[in-house]
């Protein structure tokens, strides 16, 4: 089976982003290593949802190359700045994870400003109810 | 008779001076609107912007980005008010005029980093055109600041690091966007300006957050 690039651009950002935000609430290995695949699986879920669910309004798949420059920010602003911050970096990846999505949709002619503000505002909240219900604050 | 015959003349002259006011009015008002869903039509697509006559909006251009470091200095000179002895109005005041130089100084910084980007994908960027949708791009972030201040002053919660930096992020995506639909480059070049953007922004608010005011 050959592997895609661009997945695996995508996991290795989401682990980075994930054992970035645990350190900084202080977490084992076992909690790392749970809450890893948790988190892959919740934002794969969503944007498996997305694609089936609205495929006239979100392109199908997700560029992961739009996620990884947050997690790069993330190791700077901790290991350089010395910043103790982490969701914010999370937000805003996922956000542009979704406005891609919705950049690369098939048609054109609906309504792009209700649906670019309800799509990236819609998976935030949807992202948040996922971690609220597994139990992790990230 | 005189009376009687400009009695009804007065009254009508006033009338229709006052239409052609309330005409006027409702001109500038339909002018204002239509000005307002202009300015966040290309908030929202801030790529639109490069194609668009810069002067158009110029002001508008130049105040988005000015206000979302304005908000986030706010909020953040209002949370050192909360816990620090040593922060005063005025040293809160100095730091929001700082935080809007700041945000000058990162818009001008992401457009070089996407003329930069331009050169080495040789897609030819005109940077002037590039900084009005840099300066637009603030736009969703400027809710998103203003929005966090606003739950910081009724909840008095501490928003800066959430809403704050999240508000500044959101328009770095935004310029990522722009920059991928404006030069057609491939995607990991537009990642690589993106880390880079994103690294020159947390330095902007580096300063911001260590500044001793």
């Amino acid at each position: 089976m050959k592997l895609d690039k661009n997945l695996i651009v995508g996991a290795s950002a989401l682990i980075i982003t994930v054992i970035c935000g645990i350190f900084s609430l202080g977490g084992g290995i076992g909690t790392i290593l749970l809450t890893t695949l948790f988190y892959i699986a919740s934002t794969a879920g969503i944007i498996t949802l997305y694609s089936f669910v609205l495929p006239k309004y979100i392109g199908i798949g997700a560029d992961w190359l739009c996620y990884a420059p947050f997690p790069v920010m993330l190791i700077v602003s901790r290991a350089i700045l010395g910043w103790d911050l982490f969701m914010p970096f999370c937000v805003a990846g996922f956000l542009a994870l979704t406005i891609d999505m919705y950049a690369r949709r098939a048609g054109k002619d609906k309504n792009e400003t209700l649906i670019i503000a309800g799509a990236g505002a819609a998976s935030v909240l949807v992202f948040a109810v996922i971690s609220l219900c597994g139990g992790i604050v990230l | 008779m005189n009376g009687i015959l400009t009695l009804p003349l007065k009254p009508k002259y006033k009338h229709t001076e006052g239409l052609t006011v309330l005409n006027r009015f409702d001109e500038i008002k339909t002018d204002f609107l239509r000005s307002i869903c202009q300015i966040g039509r290309l908030c929202i697509h801030p790529e639109e912007a490069y194609r668009k006559s810069y002067s158009e909006y110029l002001f508008a251009g130049v105040v988005i980005p000015c206000l979302t470091y304005l908000f986030f200095t706010l909020n953040l000179g209002l949370e050192r008010l909360s816990f620090l002895h040593s922060a005063t109005g005025l040293k809160t005041t100095l730091l929001v005029f700082f935080g809007i130089i700041v945000g000058a100084a990162t818009v001008a910084a992401l457009s070089a980093a996407a003329y930069v980007t331009g050169r080495v994908t040789d897609k030819k960027v005109n940077g002037f055109r590039f900084v009005g949708c840099v300066e637009y791009s603030f736009g969703i972030g400027l809710i998103i600041e203003l929005i966090g201040l606003i739950i910081r002053l009724i909840t008095d919660a501490n928003t800066t690091s959430s809403f704050g930096v999240l508000g500044i992020f959101v328009a770095l995506v935004s310029v990522f966007r722009c920059l991928q639909t404006i030069t057609g480059a491939p995607k990991h070049i537009c990642a690589c300006f993106a880390a880079v953007g994103g690294i020159l922004t947390m330095l902007g608010l580096n300063i911001l957050f260590f500044a001793s005011f």
